[in-house]
């Protein structure tokens, strides 16, 4: 036998760094500061901060439905999975809570994306790409089994994890979205033909208005309707594709964004729409600025919605009107279609689909038939009547008209005013919906503000004190001309109304408009807008006599 | 079930004076102090560590009577007394969806003959191997006596045909989780490896304390490991090198698919043990092990992914 051997490693094989059993340990590696398993749990904490952070500050990122249920449930699952197979490892709690709380937050998430609704869904929604990501940044803890502890790469698999957590999410999202689209596009092709005679049509009538800011008034307005309906007989012999408008989604409308814009111009000027006032002008107060508010986006978001409804509602009196004889057995069919589609679009509202345009849900949903037909309430001929609003109408006007609002401010700290505003808006050439047209009532009380009830009732008789209509003027055009342009139309719709309006030459800027039994005084002036725009404000009160 | 019918989730096998017995012990007392339990502290249950015998009156409790052996400097050597049969380490960690329920970890002790079909079936079932031998014996140094390199020599067949038979009685069932050869006796001055005494043992001998008290921080735990596998390498090298005797065995564990680790350990330092015998002692000291918890926390791994 042989003799043993010394030692067959020499002393240069010890490794000379290694002088102490616990040293060597660097302090600034991530992966020392905790033991894997409460490290890649820290890691994935982080990483669902992270994603969440990101989507707040891209809410373009957030999964589109139902990708959100998807990744809620594979979160679910994948939480669910390690939990379930790691339960029996030795360890301390955190990573096991962790698990846990993961799993059952996607799981409820869910649960809650399969039965709320907007806004809660929206809400629930965005958090379901931080718990994918979280419970991809755990998968570390099912590696390899032969990765023993004493493993080196255990440092940097538990820094590994958020990274694998944040590509996982990230391509499960590209590669869910590109199958959407894929579904989605399949389910146009379906509806392609009608698409292509909707855009067909879309292009022929935006051709056909050569929008000029001049139709605001009413009465142009209309004739020019009816010149363009006259021209384009094909409105009625296609009553399906004209219908189809009514059920297309906001997103296939984009072929017909033109004509939308122009005709909101149209309509927007005879009827005073939703409103978004920016310029504190008015004799009272100023008000707050509304256009980053949650009821300013609404309104925004709403416009295109409301723009279609009152479209549909005013072509389609002007196509029973102007095409009844000629076509007969056309606008048979499209007098049926429409009433069916305003049925539906009766019970749209009541279900949800237009609620934007109501200001407040809580407001009794208003028959939409008739909202179509009768004319406004605001007639652009009748200043007068204007200034008969009472403080009733026009909390009813704010209450289902999402272009109207009513607001309160104080005269220093006793006089009260409160003021309806309706505004209209029109897209501008970036996209951006720019000011069109305003009407700004002012209810004023001599009601006094009272140190025991500092929010006291207003009656609810007091009468509109002051009227002042605000009129952009469009781009290219010259403000000093502009105002005499807008008096024409105003005169025009005033004495097609049955009204007269003068002014003396030597004072161009004030106006008289006299009707039956009122006579208001008016002044008109410039008034800078918001982004350096140009505007004009027509001030109306009633004369000594009658106010 | 009876204790003696739960497949164990490691044997610790040795040939007789390797020291596995003293080495069983020190397990024991490392592990029985939750908090002076070194690296195994982050992972063991709110449970008390118990040591049984494996024998028919298996359900007895012979913790207190293993420490007291263990911490009166008392060697336990089983295969000096045949009706011993051999004893049973159970650890508890914490386990269960909300860390409420306990797992246990089993550590065998046998004493029994090579050819006893029990001991055989406990080889066969568990999960990872313990392998003893004294460093000493791997690499003695060149003072050694005469009767030491004798004794060096019989350790190394010993340890030879124990795992020649170990990896026969292996051969029809899936292989280990892992292997670990526990290189015993690590402080003894007859082992050559000086530098790898004075780096990994005698700063635990000296201040056990203070190592123990740093190894609760992740950093430091994660270091140890870090260190034990840079160690093991090492020792690999050594014992793997050109003439090197035990090439062969290590040749042999590794052809069961699993890369063995080697753990150089102190149950008990030899010296003190020596002076304890002969009634020398004037002192109360306790035994100090080093390293001893390092082999279970790799265990504990293998068997449960611990630390993951």
């Amino acid at each position: 036998m042989d003799e043993p051997r010394p030692t067959p490693a020499s002393h240069t094989d010890w490794p000379r760094d290694l002088r102490d059993p616990l040293g060597g340990g660097a302090a600034w590696h991530p992966g020392t500061w905790a033991l894997p398993a409460t490290l890649l749990s820290f890691g994935s904490a982080l990483t669902a901060v992270g994603v969440l952070l990101a989507l707040d500050h891209r809410p373009a990122w957030r999964p589109p439905p139902p990708l959100d249920l998807v990744f809620a449930l594979l979160a679910a699952i994948v939480a669910s999975n390690i939990a379930r197979r790691c339960r029996h490892r030795p360890g301390p709690m955190l990573p096991r809570l962790w698990l846990l709380a993961l799993a059952l937050v996607a799981g409820l998430s869910a649960l809650g994306l399969a039965t709320l609704d907007e806004p809660w869904r929206s809400l629930v929604g965005s958090g379901t790409s931080a718990m994918l990501a979280a419970s991809l940044a755990l998968l570390p803890r099912l590696g390899p089994r032969r990765l023993m502890p004493h493993d080196r790469r255990l440092d940097s698999i538990a820094l590994l994890g958020p990274a694998l957590g944040l590509l996982g999410v990230v391509g499960l999202q590209i590669v869910g979205t590109s199958a959407l689209d894929v579904w989605q596009s399949h389910g146009h092709d379906r509806h392609a033909e009608t698409r292509a005679e909707r855009a067909h049509l879309c292009a022929a009538l935006d051709q056909s208005l050569d929008g000029d800011l001049a139709l605001v008034v009413r009465g142009e307005a209309a004739d020019r309707l009816d010149h363009l309906v006259a021209g384009h007989h094909e409105l009625a012999a296609t009553p399906a594709t004209w219908t189809s408008l009514v059920d297309a989604p906001a997103d296939e409308l984009a072929p017909c964004a033109g004509l939308l814009d122009r005709l909101d111009i149209l309509f927007t000027a005879g009827l005073p729409t939703p409103a978004r006032l920016t310029q504190p002008a008015f004799e009272h107060p100023p008000r707050p600025q509304r256009a980053g508010t949650p009821a300013a986006r609404l309104v925004r978001a709403s416009a295109p919605a409301c723009t279609l409804q009152r479209v549909l509602g005013q072509l389609g009196e002007s196509l029973e009107t102007r095409l009844d004889s000629a076509l007969p057995d056309a606008v048979a069919d499209l007098r049926s279609a429409r009433t069916a589609h305003v049925e539906a679009l009766g019970r749209d509202w009541l279900d949800g689909w237009l609620t934007p345009c109501a200001s407040d849900d809580a407001a009794p949903a208003p028959d939409l038939a008739q909202r179509l037909m009768t004319p406004p309430r605001l007639d652009p001929g009748r200043p007068d009547r204007w200034l008969d609003l009472t403080l009733a109408e026009a909390e009813a006007l704010a209450a289902h008209e999402a272009a109207c609002a009513l607001r309160e401010s104080w005269n220093g700290r006793t006089r009260r005013y409160r003021a309806l505003d309706c505004v209209a808006l029109a897209p501008a050439e970036d996209g951006r919906l720019d000011l069109v047209l305003e009407l700004g009532l002012v209810f004023a009380s001599a009601e006094r503000r009272n140190a025991d009830d500092p929010l006291p009732t207003l009656a609810r008789s007091s009468r509109v004190a002051s009227a002042r209509l605000l009129v952009a003027v469009p781009a290219g055009r010259d403000p000093a001309t502009y105002d005499r342009a807008v008096l024409d139309a105003l005169r025009q719709a005033v004495e097609g109304a049955g009204g007269r309006l003068t002014s003396e030459p030597s004072t161009p800027w004030a106006v008289r408009l006299r009707f039956d039994r009122t006579t208001l005084a008016g002044t008109i002036s410039a008034a800078p807008l918001p982004g350096g725009r140009e505007g004009l404000a027509i001030t109306l009160r009633r004369t000594g006599g009658d106010s | 079930m009876k204790i003696n019918e739960r497949p164990p989730t490691a044997v610790l096998l040795g040939a007789p004076a390797t020291g596995r017995s003293t080495l069983f012990l020190a397990m024991l007392a490392r592990c029985h102090s939750r908090r002076w339990s070194g690296a195994l502290a982050p992972l063991l249950g709110p449970g008390a560590v118990h040591a049984r015998r494996l024998d028919a009156d298996a359900d007895r409790d012979t913790t207190d009577a293993l420490l007291d052996a263990y911490l009166g400097w008392q060697r336990l050597d089983p295969t000096e007394r045949e009706e011993t049969e051999g004893y049973r380490l159970e650890l508890p960690y914490r386990a269960g969806w909300l860390g409420r329920a306990t797992g246990r970890f089993q550590l065998e002790l046998w004493s029994r003959p090579r050819d006893d079909i029990e001991r055989q079936r406990a080889i066969r079932r568990a999960e990872v191997l313990f392998f003893a031998l004294p460093l000493w014996a791997a690499f003695p140094s060149r003072e050694v006596k005469p009767e030491d390199r004798a004794a060096a020599r019989h350790h190394l067949d010993a340890f030879r045909r124990l795992v020649t038979d170990t990896l026969g009685l292996r051969e029809t069932v899936r292989p280990p989780r892992s292997i670990l050869v526990i290189l015993t006796m690590a402080d003894d001055a007859r082992c050559a490896l000086v530098d790898l005494q004075d780096a990994w043992i005698h700063p635990v001998l000296d201040a056990p304390r203070r190592h123990l008290d740093r190894l609760r921080q992740p950093r430091h735990l994660l270091a140890y490991l870090h260190n034990a596998r840079r160690v093991s390498d090492y020792l690999r090298t050594a014992l793997t090198g050109h003439g090197a005797q035990t090439a062969h065995c290590v040749d042999q564990l590794d052809a069961l698919g699993v890369r063995p680790s080697f753990l150089p350990v102190s149950a008990i330092e030899g010296r003190t043990l020596e002076r304890a015998e002969a009634g020398l002692l004037t002192s109360d000291a306790s035994p100090t092990p080093a390293h001893v918890e390092l082999p279970l926390l790799l265990a504990l791994c293998a068997h449960s992914d611990a630390l993951r």
